[in-house]
């Protein structure tokens, strides 16, 4: 994890960039999100044209991507909530 | 394993470009992750407030872990899926033992590797189309644990994805019980082709596949596609302004996906094309409107519901204030802005 690594150098910290980093990871969360309506939209039409439970069964496999995504997406607005927090906790000076 | 299942190689090919279409969004998130994690002033933090800075590191981390994945995921499945068209294309047997391995996978707890599986297709030619590259061939597509979703989690996505998951009752898959397996002569080429079009050329896309060619799923996830090219786009809200003939407003947005004659129909012309539907019947590709004329009316396309309380969607809309964006909305749409009603292209159908 390169977070882990990066060293604390000073106590002047910018708020408004830890809130901008945060808005990136907002951002990209949204992004996989559109992406995967689309993609769910697609799955939907490829599978109709499907027949047979093993197509049912590979319509599983691609939803089973979408929840991987769903956990990124998840995990992504997770961590933009924990830097805005973080940019708070700067811009009020509290330990 | 039922050897009288077919599948076109065509979709499958169709599907592997849209997952390579959603590799780019997975790589920004890395680098906004990345970014973060190396900013100095996210760094330079740590000494005033540790526990934040620690919570901060944890998701960020943790965000990387899980972006990695299905970056990981993602970026195999297309290599996958033209294992399985080559498979079929060259006697289905390959393909065959893919499917009947996904299936196993998809419904035990062992994880499924694909590693272990056949890496390169029969080598017999084939008399059908031609959509596989031989330089697509699985080679070295990474372990895949499809076990680290439990079947509940699989089966709410099925439900967004309106997928039928396989289960051990003997209820006929949607899949299979559609009755509508498309003939492979017409509708499969069409998606296929509309795929790439649109994957490679999104100006082409815009233009237009020949939709009167495409069955209703398939013009369904062509309206969703035109829709999120203009979200992707960022397009500005304007009711006098245009973008390639379409005003950039709400029913302007929606005339373009929908594929009508720009510069497009408005809130209170909508009716022309299409009627109304009830709520349980929307699907992607339709809309919610408010028919007042002018800037009185708003319209916008659904997307999905975001889960099965159905009391919210996922819409692609134009708005005064955002612009042309994706996001969630209540049903029918946010209170003070009038009555909205679902309406369905007539071209799609009832």
């Amino acid at each position: 994890m390169s977070a882990g690594t990066v060293s604390s150098s000073s106590a002047a910290a910018d708020p408004a960039r830890i809130s901008a980093r945060a808005h990136a990871l907002s951002v990209a969360a949204a992004r996989l999100d559109s992406d995967a309506v689309a993609l769910a939209v697609g799955v939907r039409a490829a599978a109709a044209q499907w027949t047979g439970p093993a197509a049912a069964a590979f319509g599983a496999y691609l939803v089973s991507t979408d929840m991987s995504r769903q956990a990124a997406s998840a995990a992504l607005r997770l961590a933009a909530t924990r830097l805005e927090a973080h940019a708070e906790a700067v811009a009020g000076g509290s330990a | 394993m039922n050897p009288s299942v077919r599948i076109d190689p065509h979709v499958l090919a169709d599907l592997a470009l849209r997952f390579e279409d959603a590799v780019p969004g997975l790589d920004a998130a890395q680098r906004a992750l990345r970014d973060a994690a190396a900013d100095p002033d996210v760094a330079a933090g740590r000494s005033l407030s540790p526990a934040t800075w620690a919570a901060a590191t944890a998701a960020i981390g943790a965000a990387l872990d899980d972006v990695a994945h299905v970056r990981s995921v993602v970026a195999s499945t297309p290599g996958l899926l033209r294992a399985c068209a080559a498979g079929y294309t060259s006697g289905d047997k390959l393909g065959a033992e893919l499917f009947a391995a996904i299936a196993a996978g998809a419904g035990g707890s062992a994880p499924l590797r694909l590693s272990e599986l056949p890496a390169t297709p029969p080598p017999e030619p084939h008399t059908g189309p031609a959509v596989v590259r031989a330089d697509n061939a699985p080679v070295g597509i990474p372990p895949f644990r499809i076990d680290r979703f439990g079947s509940p989690a699989i089966e709410l996505a099925a439900r967004v994805a309106g997928v039928k998951v396989p289960d051990s009752s003997p209820e006929p898959s949607r899949s299979s019980a559609a009755p509508r397996p498309q003939p492979r002569a017409t509708a499969v080429p069409t998606s296929a082709a509309t795929a790439r079009t649109s994957s490679r050329s999104p100006a082409a896309a815009a233009s237009g596949p020949p939709r009167a060619a495409m069955s209703g799923d398939a013009r369904r996830a062509d309206i969703i596609r035109r829709a999120k090219r203009w979200a992707d786009l960022g397009l500005g809200y304007s009711m006098s302004g245009t973008f390639e003939g379409y005003r950039t407003d709400c029913s302007g947005l929606v005339s373009m996906a929908w594929g009508l004659p720009a510069p497009g129909l408005t809130t209170d012309t909508m009716d022309q094309v299409a009627h109304r539907i009830g709520k349980e019947d929307l699907l992607p590709g339709d809309v919610l409107v408010n028919t007042a004329p002018g800037a009185a009316g708003h319209t916008l396309i659904f997307a999905g519901w975001t889960d099965a309380t159905h009391t919210r969607y996922f819409a692609y809309e134009e708005s005064g204030g955002k612009g042309a964006h994706f996001g969630t909305v209540p049903y029918p749409y946010w209170p003070g802005h009038g009555t909205f009603h679902p309406y369905r292209l007539d071209a799609l159908g009832d």
